[in-house]
């Protein structure tokens, strides 16, 4: 009996001890806790950015020991999605990065940080592109500092091209007839990587046929505009090329990586694509050229925004601050140029000569950059998301149904009228 | 007049049983039962109710908890007066009419000839049911790789033995698109059915095949009077389960096309996600939610009241 009494007193000893340890290493690892500020980004892995952001956390995390940036990939098609359901769970991340045609609801509804306050957004205001307040101003308030200006440009794989015989094209239909020429679909080969699976990419590759038609979504008013001849032009444009050159139901990320193994001669895209042409297969690499768009207006403008949460404690609030605000030095936008491939929106940020020979597309990005014309709905930044959705749903039957353009527009201009109504 | 025996009982003895069976072992079981059956409450009948409760308001997700607005019909007005609510529940039901079909016949006759005696009969079998076990997102890449129109291998088996002229749209064609997630959930699903037939047919006694051919009866009789009925029970309880996952699944069809092409494969599971994910339509979208779990829990009834009855 004695015997089981004594087992009863060493074993509740046992218990109380590993209790009071365990509390100890808990108190002890609460001393030295990591604060964790979350990153989701599209650009995580995007050849090109990812490396000029993977440098600014590690000189983020140097300068704040015991601060940690957890820098995630989400798809670009489902971003903006996601961080509406995590605003809307009250659970958003710290570090919001989001492209600038989807940025508007989260400025509208109250979600994000006013910037006005923090030390240094003056040099911001003083030194962007008109651009930063252009976008990132909304109700009288910087919600945001913009990331890139860009315009778009045709990547082209010039050995594919030569073989059709034609030259660089400078019209609409040459541009149609060169790619038509460089397509033979019982060989896997395609003429242009056009994205056609429904969301933010296929919206913005339609953009660029409508706006380089000269049309816009919408009318100065801010009502939907889709019934216009240059619309109505620019969707046939969009049709033909993508019904006679592309591997339909493709997303951007498979249609980067067919250009750069030679099975897709060329891509309309951003200054990015410089990232992704320099892991292109060796023997496509050579070949990869950039040139101006042909046609009338270049789909572009701001194109990725950074911001915070307004619920944020204001700590982490600060700690936000401190990173974005290290990615607005003239040092670290010169890096940032040279990373993109793309004039930065800092604008005493200048690129030396010697960095800028080995950005064979450079020239051709600037000079796009400077001409490009943003494809944010005016009259719908608000609902940037339903809008996407809408215009890339009803578009898809024009190529999956060959329903004609116009009775497919008429549909478009109900569902957006509906759409601005709710 | 027949007369029960609950009818018989006056109500106060109907008390003192349930009394005196709370006083019994009974009544521990049900104290030691109370912790998982009140779990199962919480994480079953709780969201259930939420989702009930949200498709009767107007939510505005942008303000969590502000504002849910009053009762409203509206949602359910809206949906039975939307066309791609309709079109969402033609291609459901086409959906698990050809996912389900085909599962029951390729497994019924996968367990039929893994029933037999053969060498290698447990190599066969355990790759028979191999599908069963890849996890879903990795079987629906591992398919959209398959079928892609451009590079896909099947376009490219189809191109080289000169059955099809042009590459096959397989997820960018509305009925292409449908018969491709329906082809991926039959290849997933139909290994269940393998298992759950190879279990009924070894319980079937062996006396009623002997006492089939001594009625003169021969290999098709002896299916048609004996397999047949004596999986039934199986088959139904099989294809009951299986109607209800592929009713509600979302893995293939959410990697394979999105719902589209021009929402040829939205099925009510995919419908619901788009428009609470999306659009982010929450009452609406739980609207959806409700009717989904009406159909099933018809579906289900009629099921188990078909299955009801014995074999043997």
């Amino acid at each position: 009996m004695d015997q089981g009494v004594g087992l009863v007193n060493r074993l509740v000893a046992a218990i109380g001890l590993t209790l009071l340890l365990t509390g100890l290493l808990a108190g002890t690892g609460g001393a030295a806790q990591t604060i964790v500020l979350q990153f989701p980004s599209w650009q995580q892995d995007e050849p090109g950015t990812s490396g000029w952001w993977k440098d600014q956390i590690a000189a983020f995390e140097r300068a704040h020991p015991g601060v940690r940036i957890e820098f995630t990939k989400i798809p670009l098609a489902e971003h903006t999605d996601r961080l509406i359901a995590q605003f809307a769970a009250n659970s958003p991340p710290q570090i919001v990065h989001v492209p600038a045609q989807t940025y508007f609801p989260f400025a509208d509804r109250g979600w994000l940080e006013p910037l006005d306050k923090y030390p240094g957004i003056d040099e911001i205001k003083q030194t962007y592109t008109p651009l930063q307040s252009k976008t990132c101003v909304w109700k009288g308030a910087t919600d945001c500092v913009l990331m890139l200006n860009y315009g778009y440009a045709w990547v082209y794989n010039s050995k594919l091209l030569a073989a059709t015989g034609r030259a660089v094209p400078k019209t609409p239909s040459d541009y149609l007839a060169t790619i038509a020429a460089m397509t033979n679909r019982s060989q896997g080969q395609f003429g242009a990587g056009i994205v056609t699976l429904p969301g933010f990419n296929m919206v913005a590759h339609i953009a660029v046929f409508v706006y380089g038609a000269g049309g816009r979504w919408t009318d100065d008013k801010g009502n939907p505009s889709v019934l216009t001849p240059s619309v109505i032009q620019g969707f046939k444009w969009w049709k033909q090329a993508a019904l006679s050159a592309t591997p339909i139901g493709q997303e951007s990320g498979p249609l980067r990586q067919f250009l750069i193994q030679g099975k897709v001669a060329s891509y309309n895209d951003g200054p990015w694509m410089q990232g992704f042409v320099q892991q292109a297969d060796p023997s496509v690499r050579p070949y990869m050229k950039a040139a101006p768009l042909p046609f009338q207006a270049t789909m572009g403008g701001a194109s990725n925004v950074i911001a915070m949460p307004r619920s944020l404690p204001q700590a982490e609030k600060d700690l936000v601050w401190d990173f974005i605000r290290s990615g607005t030095t003239r040092e670290a936008q010169i890096r940032y140029a040279i990373a993109v491939g793309a004039p930065p929106p800092r604008l005493d940020a200048t690129v030396p000569a010697d960095a800028r020979k080995a950005l064979p597309f450079y020239d051709i990005y600037v000079d796009a950059s400077k001409r490009a014309v943003s494809w944010i709905p005016f009259g719908f930044e608000t609902k940037a998301n339903q809008f996407i959705q809408i215009v890339a749903e009803q578009s898809q039957r024009m190529i999956v149904q060959n329903e004609p353009v116009e009775k497919v527009l008429q549909d478009l201009q109900r569902a957006l009228e509906d759409l601005k109504r709710q | 007049m027949v007369t029960t025996q609950a009818q018989a009982m006056p109500a106060g003895s109907t008390r003192r049983t349930w009394g005196r069976r709370l006083r019994g072992p009974e009544a521990f079981s049900l104290f030691l039962l109370a912790p998982a059956i009140l779990t199962l409450v919480f994480v079953i009948l709780y969201p259930v109710l939420t989702a009930l409760n949200l498709s009767f308001r107007k939510v505005d997700i942008y303000s969590p908890g502000v504002s849910e607005g009053p009762f409203t019909l509206a949602n359910y007005a809206r949906l039975f007066a939307s066309a791609a609510f309709w079109q969402a529940v033609r291609v459901s039901v086409a959906y698990v009419v050809l996912s389900v079909g085909f599962a029951l016949l390729i497994g019924f006759g996968t367990a039929l000839l893994l029933n037999q005696p053969f060498r290698g009969r447990t190599v066969a079998r355990m790759l028979a049911v191999l599908p069963w076990a890849v996890p879903s997102v990795v079987a629906a890449n591992i398919w959209w790789w398959i079928l892609d129109p451009s590079y896909g291998l099947l376009n490219f088996v189809l191109l080289r033995l000169g059955l099809v002229s042009l590459p096959v749209n397989w997820v960018a064609s509305p009925r292409p698109a449908l018969a491709a997630i329906s082809i991926v959930t039959v290849w997933k699903g139909y290994p269940f059915f393998t298992v759950m037939v190879l279990a009924g047919l070894q319980a079937i006694p062996k006396d009623l095949y002997d006492a089939a051919a001594v009625d003169g009866g021969g290999a098709f009789a002896a299916f048609r009077f004996v397999t047949v009925p004596g999986l039934r029970n199986i088959l139904a309880l099989a294809t009951l389960l299986s109607v209800l996952w592929v009713f509600r699944e979302f893995t293939y069809i959410w990697v394979l096309t999105g719902g589209g092409p021009v929402r040829a494969t939205e099925t009510l599971a995919v419908m619901t996600y788009r428009e609470a994910f999306t659009f982010f339509h929450m009452g609406f979208a739980a609207a959806i939610g409700v009717v989904t779990l009406a159909i099933s829990t018809v579906a289900s009834i009629l099921f188990i009241r078909q299955s009801g009855q014995e074999f043997y």
